[in-house]
């Protein structure tokens, strides 16, 4: 209730996800925000999906004109996110509906609900099933097992981080790679991205090792991507903008002694 | 008026009383309408609606008459609808006789086509009783899509409507092979809703399918049919977050080591990330 109370300004906003595939992931509370709505504006991953979210309400605006092969993908949040607050600032009931999860590698639902909360709008977001959720699914992965990582997969080149290797590690992207901010990269921009992804990869992993692609099911009379490589074999594969990499742990967990000898003496002095 | 191959519309006039009366009057037609009208209403009913169809609001009432008999076989209505400027409502009775031979659809097709091309419109939109079978039915053949509510909402009724397409065509009355939109829309919706089928084998979904009569959109190994039925978007993006590389420094010029104490680590500020 907290978003809720304390507002002070008549049109309000809900981020919400619509889940992967279509039919199966849409929650009860996310159809009800859609049918509530003054407007819906919609990011969708999928043409189908589109039409079928458009049958749910009669005004759903999708947010796919924004995007242009040539242009800044900055300036295509960005008016993405000033198109939801204007209707929000109009006193719509206002409904945003991403694919997945709305708050999952995804810029302009968090933009939208800190701008609008900031201007004194009731605003918040919706869980919905992530990619990540049918990842795991699909793939069998308890991210408990050996942990699991996350990363976008330019960061991983922009940034120095660690990999742990003794745990999962898991791409978003990599169809992407090479068009940070700029639009569609060209081809032999993102092959040469994706080789040095390789290379920055098999720092940590050895270049036979072999990682998966994964694509949910969109619709649901298809079966999900599964394809398993090995990592050098990585800049030939077709990967394209919805493929998600799985890396799987290289390396055995690697027992701490100091820590273990620790807890040895607590257990002892506890005994 | 308009004239297809078997039916005329032209404007509702006073001398159309008794065609009013069967079909206002009926308690069969009016089954899933309303309470149906005594005589006397209906005869003030008609001078209303006669009076408001002469007005600029954009009301209109075709009678439905067949050419060769020149008999009023029903009526249809036209009018702007309340909840979207560029779009209106139809509605169609026909007397108890005249069901079953087509003439729903090819009116209605008719009057589809009529609107689309003279009126200012995007949208046309049907309501209807959620019981109303034989609307449902012709609303799909039609290519109607969609599932709302109706803004005075009542959930027995529902509201489909149809848009004028991308390319500002005028709507043809020739669903591809039968397969609508919503139809497939419908079936997706419940391949992905019920356990049974969602993750039944390609063999059981292609069965369900053909008593659907949508087998087709299986049997493609690519997308391209389900697209093209549905006229979904071709080209969907699906990134929705872009992370910038860091802002490269320019190469510091050598300053003398000041002897100032070291200090933790400025933060710096972080780069701007889109997602
Ligand atoms: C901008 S992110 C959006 C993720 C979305 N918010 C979610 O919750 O799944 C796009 C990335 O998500 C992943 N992704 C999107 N659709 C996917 C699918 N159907 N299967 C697997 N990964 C997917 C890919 O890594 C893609 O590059």
């Amino acid at each position: 209730m907290k978003s809720i109370r304390g507002h002070t300004q008549a049109g309000s906003l809900a981020c919400i996800g619509i889940g992967i595939t279509l039919g199966s992931h849409l929650t009860p509370l996310a159809r009800s925000h859609i049918e509530q709505a003054d407007v819906v504006f919609l990011a969708a991953s999928d043409g189908i999906v589109e039409k079928w979210i458009e049958s749910l309400h009669t005004d759903v605006r999708s947010l796919q004109p924004f995007y242009a092969a040539n242009k800044s993908r900055n300036k295509t949040y960005r008016e993405m996110v000033n198109a939801i607050l204007a209707q929000v600032r109009a006193g719509q009931k206002v409904c945003a509906a991403f694919y997945g999860h709305p708050g999952v590698f995804a810029w302009a639902p968090h933009e939208a609900i800190r701008i609008a909360r900031k201007e004194g709008y009731a605003a918040h977001m919706e869980p919905g099933i992530s990619a990540e959720d049918c990842l795991y699914a699909d793939l069998g992965i308890d991210p408990g097992t050996f942990g699991c990582q996350h990363y976008e997969a330019g960061q991983l080149l922009f940034y120095k981080r660690r990999i742990d290797p003794s745990a999962y590690l898991v791409l978003w992207q990599v169809g992407a790679l090479g068009d940070q901010g700029r639009g569609a990269a060209h081809s032999a921009t993102h092959l040469a991205y994706r080789k040095i992804l390789i290379e920055r990869l098999a720092r940590d992993y050895p270049r036979t090792h072999k990682i998966t692609i994964y694509r949910a099911a969109t619709l649901p009379i298809h079966a999900p991507r599964i394809e398993r490589i090995a990592l050098r074999r990585l800049a030939d594969a077709d990967i394209e903008g919805a493929d998600t990499l799985v890396i799987p742990p290289a390396r055995k967990l690697e027992p701490d002694i100091r820590a273990l000898g620790r807890l040895a003496r607590l257990e002892q002095a506890s005994a | 008026m308009i004239v297809t191959p078997r039916l005329r519309l032209r404007a509702l006039a006073l001398r159309d009383m008794a065609l009013f009366r069967a079909l206002y009057c009926d308690p069969g037609t009016m089954r899933h309408i309303g309470k149906p009208l005594s005589r006397a209403v209906a005869v003030a009913s008609l001078r209303a609606t006669v009076a408001a169809t002469r007005k600029p609001a954009g009301l209109r009432f075709f009678v439905i008459a067949e050419c060769q008999s020149r008999r009023g076989v029903g009526l249809c209505s036209l009018r702007p609808a309340a909840w979207d400027k560029r779009g209106i409502e139809l509605g169609i009775m026909l007397v108890h006789t005249a069901r079953r031979h087509g003439y729903a659809r090819e009116a209605f097709a008719a009057l589809i086509n009529y609107a689309f091309r003279a009126l200012p419109i995007d949208t046309i939109w049907v309501q209807y009783r959620r019981a109303n079978a034989g609307m449902a039915r012709l609303c799909d053949i039609l290519g109607f899509e969609g599932n709302f509510l109706p803004r005075s909402g009542t959930s027995v009724r529902r509201c489909v409507r149809i848009r004028r397409d991308r390319n500002g065509a005028v709507f043809s009355n020739q669903p591809t092979r039968g397969i609508t939109m919503s139809n497939i829309i419908g079936f997706l919706e419940q391949a992905g809703s019920n356990a049974a089928m969602r993750h039944a084998s390609r063999e059981a979904l292609l069965r369900t399918m053909q008593d659907k009569e949508i087998e087709n959109v299986l049997r493609q190994p690519h997308r391209s049919l389900l697209d093209d039925l549905t006229g979904a978007r071709e080209t969907m993006y699906c990134k929705n977050t872009a992370i910038a590389p860091p802002k490269q420094k320019a190469p510091a010029k050598k300053k003398p080591a000041k002897k100032t104490p070291a200090k933790k680590p400025a933060k710096k500020a972080p780069a701007k990330r889109k997602r």
